[in-house]
C-alpha cells in the first residue's frame, strides 16, 4: 500500500503586531508555533523543515530562512541531539507549498522522513517606500505525517509550467538600491492566462487520481481575486457551490493563500470525512498545480 | 535496496581568470595579514557578461550531452542556486529552474528551486533521491549557476578592516554545475549514504542581503565562528556515514570536502583522522587554491578536475563532506559507474 500524507495540523498568522508590523520570519514562527500547539506532536518531532515563502526580511539570499524559522522554534537546532531537523527552502511562487508536499510525501513514501513542517509567509519589510507589495501579510504553517487509512490525505500532484508566458510574472530585488528594492512586473492579463489553462491540470489530476468532477465535494482554490473566483467554476466546470470563495475577506496573499483558504474552509464548513477537496495554486513560470486532498 | 546513481554531470567555468593579488590590489582596505598563504587560493574564475542561470544552462547543457538521458526525459529540474542575479536583478520569481527547464527544451520536467546556502546542490539530490525511490521520477537534474563575483565586487569596496566580516567574500569564485541521477541497477553502484541536518543554532553564522550602501549584494561572516563549530561537530557524522555504509578509511578513494580553504579542509580533515587514529591520511582533493569558493557547486568542480586530472577512475569509493551556513553539515557516500570513463570521452570541449 502507498503511503500517504496527511494533513495533522495547520496553524496560520495574519495581519501586523500590537506594536511593529510582523516580518515573514516572524509570521513563519508565529504559524509554526500555532500549527505545533494545536498538533499531537512536539517540534523534537519534526524531520525536516521546509520554508516556501518568496519574499524575505532584508532580502536575506543566504542561509536559509527555514534555517531561521528552525531557530525561533527551537527545533532540534544542536548537533548530535537524539533529535535532528533538516531544513531548506523552496522557491516556487504559489505553488512551493505544493512542491514542498509533494517533496515530503516522496520521502515519507519511501521511510526517510515520518513528519515534516511546510512553512510559507510573505511580508514587505522593504525600506524603498515606492514598492508596490501587492500581498496581505500572512504565514501559515502545515505539520504533515503518515495516514493511519489507506486514501486519506494527499493524493497526487500535478505542475502545469508554461514557460512561454514566463515575462508575465516576473519579480526581482534591485539590489544596486540600498538595501534593495522590490520590482514587480506582473502583467494585468495575468488572471486571463491562469484561467485560460486551469481546465487541463484539473482534467489531469482527476484521471490521475481516478476521480471524476462528480467526486470532488470541494475546491480549494488560491484566493487570487473575487473576480478570479467567480470565472473559475465556469472554466473547470465545476458547480460554483462548492468554490471555496473567502475572497471578500481573504485577498491574495500569494504562497499562502491556498493553505490559508484551506484553514477558514476547516474551521467554517468541518468537511465530513472521505470528502473529497481539490486544492488549485497559481503561480509564476507561469504554472498551475492542483492535487486532490481527502478528508 | 534501492539505490540512486550519478548517470552523468556537467560543469563550466568561465573563462577569465582573476588572481587574489588582483582582488587584493582592488581593496580599499585590503587585510594586512597575508590573506593568500592563510586562505591558500591564488585564482578563481569570474563570469564576464554571464549571470547565474547562464552558468547553471551551459553546465546543464554539458550534463546532458554525455547523459543517456533527452532533455524532454527529465522528469525533475531541481535549481539550487544561491545566487539569481541578472542584470543587477536577483530573481524570485519565477524560479530560476525555469529559466534552465526551457532554455534545455525540457518540456516535461516538474521545476522548482531549492536554496540551503553551499549545501544546496545536497539538499537538491536529497529531495530527488526520494522523487527516484518512490517511483515518482525516473530521472532528474540537479543544477546551479553561481555568479559569486557580484559578492566580492561589494566586498572590494566595503572591506574597512582587516577583520571585517565581508573578508570571506573575496574567497568565492563563478561556476556552474549540474547533475542527473537515476536509479541504480548494480547494487554497489550509486549513492549509498546521504545525510543532511541543520544545526540551527549557528543559523546567524553567515548572512547574504543586498548592502545597506548600495554597492551590491554583501555576505557578513562570522568565519571563525562557523569554523569552529564545522570542525566540533562533523567528525561523528562522517564516522556514521562510514560505518552505514560498511566501509573503513581503507575503502576510500578520495574525500570531496566543500571548497572554503585550503588550510581550513586539511586541519579538518586532520582532526578526523587524530580522533579516530588513523594511520594512513586519507586522499583529500582540494582544488579551492584554482578556483576558489563556487559555493554549491564546489563539489562538482573537485570532481570534474579529478577526473580531468585522472586520479578519479571508474567503480572507485568517494566520501563527500558539505558544510553551509544555516549550519548544514552534510555527508554523502558514493560509488561511481563507468562516469570516469563517459566524462573524459565527452569532455573534448572542455579541455
Amino acid at each position: 500500500m502507498k503511503k500517504r500524507c496527511r494533513i495533522e495540523s495547520i496553524g496560520i498568522s495574519m495581519g501586523h503586531g500590537k506594536l511593529f508590523k510582523l516580518g515573514s520570519i516572524a509570521h513563519a514562527v508565529k504559524a509554526g508555533k500555532q500549527c505545533l500547539k494545536s498538533s499531537i506532536y512536539s517540534t523534537k518531532d519534526i524531520n525536516i523543515l521546509i520554508n516556501t515563502g518568496v519574499y524575505r526580511d532584508q532580502h536575506i539570499m543566504e542561509p536559509s530562512i527555514a534555517s531561521l524559522i528552525q531557530n525561533k522554534l527551537n527545533m532540534n537546532i544542536d548537533f548530535h541531539s537524539d533529535h535532528t531537523t533538516f531544513s531548506f527552502d523552496l522557491l516556487n511562487g504559489s505553488c512551493g507549498m505544493l512542491n514542498a508536499i509533494e517533496l515530503i510525501t516522496s520521502q515519507m513514501a519511501c521511510n526517510t522522513i515520518q513528519r515534516g513542517m511546510v512553512v510559507s509567509s510573505e511580508a514587505n519589510r522593504d525600506r524603498h517606500s515606492s514598492s508596490k507589495f501587492p500581498y496581505l501579510p500572512s504565514g501559515v504553517a502545515v505539520l504533515l505525517d503518515i495516514a493511519s487509512f489507506d486514501r486519506i490525505g494527499f493524493g497526487n500532484f500535478v505542475f502545469h509550467s508554461h514557460d512561454q508566458h514566463a515575462k508575465l510574472y516576473q519579480t526581482a530585488i534591485d539590489y544596486i538600491k540600498k538595501n534593495g528594492e522590490l520590482i514587480f512586473e506582473i502583467s494585468n492579463e495575468i488572471e486571463n492566462y491562469f484561467l485560460r489553462y486551469t481546465n487541463a491540470t484539473v482534467n489531469e489530476v482527476l484521471e490521475k487520481n481516478n476521480l471524476t468532477r462528480e467526486e470532488i465535494d470541494f475546491v480549494v482554490p488560491q484566493q487570487i481575486s473575487a473576480d478570479f473566483l467567480q470565472r473559475l467554476p465556469t472554466v473547470i466546470n465545476i458547480s460554483k457551490d462548492k468554490i471555496v470563495n473567502f475572497s471578500s475577506e481573504l485577498p491574495n496573499t500569494l504562497s499562502t493563500s491556498t493553505f490559508l483558504a484551506l484553514y477558514y474552509f476547516m474551521q467554517k464548513h468541518q468537511p465530513a470525512a472521505g470528502n473529497n477537496i481539490l486544492l488549485l495554486s497559481f503561480g509564476s513560470g507561469i504554472t498551475i498545480a492542483g492535487t486532490i486532498y481527502q478528508v | 535496496m534501492i539505490k540512486i546513481k550519478m548517470e552523468s554531470f556537467g560543469i563550466y567555468l568561465p573563462k577569465k581568470i582573476v588572481t587574489t593579488k588582483d582582488i587584493l590590489a582592488s581593496c580599499r582596505h585590503p587585510p594586512r595579514w597575508n590573506f593568500e598563504r592563510v586562505t591558500g587560493i591564488q585564482k578563481r574564475r569570474v563570469a564576464v557578461n554571464e549571470h547565474s542561470a547562464d552558468l547553471g544552462i551551459k553546465a546543464a547543457k554539458r550534463a546532458l550531452k554525455m547523459s543517456r538521458y533527452k532533455a524532454e526525459e527529465l522528469d525533475f529540474i531541481i535549481c539550487t542556486s544561491i545566487s539569481k542575479q541578472k542584470k543587477n536583478k536577483f530573481q524570485l520569481e519565477p524560479a530560476t529552474a525555469m529559466e534552465i527547464r526551457t532554455a534545455l527544451g525540457a518540456e516535461n520536467a516538474k521545476i522548482f528551486d531549492i536554496t540551503n546556502a553551499c549545501a544546496g546542490m545536497w539538499a537538491g539530490i536529497w529531495v530527488l533521491q526520494g522523487f527516484l525511490k518512490s517511483g515518482l521520477a525516473k530521472c532528474g537534474m540537479i543544477v546551479s549557476g553561481e555568479y559569486n563575483t557580484v559578492i566580492t565586487e561589494t566586498a572590494i569596496q566595503e572591506i574597512k578592516n582587516s577583520f571585517d566580516k565581508q573578508i570571506a567574500s573575496l574567497t568565492i569564485g563563478d561556476a556552474g554545475a549540474a547533475v542527473i541521477f537515476d536509479i541504480s541497477k548494480e547494487e554497489h553502484v550509486g549513492l549509498h549514504y546521504l545525510k543532511l541536518i541543520t544545526g540551527a543554532r549557528y543559523s546567524n553564522c553567515c548572512y547574504a542581503k543586498p548592502s545597506a550602501l548600495g554597492n551590491g549584494i554583501a555576505m557578513y561572516t562570522k568565519a571563525k565562528k562557523i569554523h569552529e563549530a564545522f570542525l566540533k561537530n562533523y567528525p561523528p557524522y562522517l564516522k556514521e556515514a562510514l560505518d552505514s555504509t560498511g566501509w573503513s578509511v581503507d575503502d576510500i578513494n578520495h574525500v570531496i570536502p566543500h571548497q572554503t580553504a585550503v588550510r581550513a579542509i586539511k586541519k579538518g580533515i586532520r582532526i578526523f583522522e587524530e580522533r579516530y587514529k588513523i594511520k594512513s591520511p586519507l586522499v583529500t582533493c582540494i582544488v579551492v587554491n584554482r578556483y576558489g569558493n563556487t559555493s554549491t557547486t564546489s563539489h562538482f568542480i573537485a570532481l570534474h578536475d579529478l577526473l580531468l586530472q585522472g586520479q578519479l577512475k571508474n567503480h572507485q569509493n568517494v566520501v563527500l563532506l558539505t558544510g553551509a551556513s544555516g549550519m548544514v553539515i552534510g555527508t554523502a557516500t558514493l560509488t561511481l559507474d563507468d562516469l570516469p570513463t563517459r566524462y573524459l570521452a565527452n569532455s573534448g570541449d572542455i579541455l
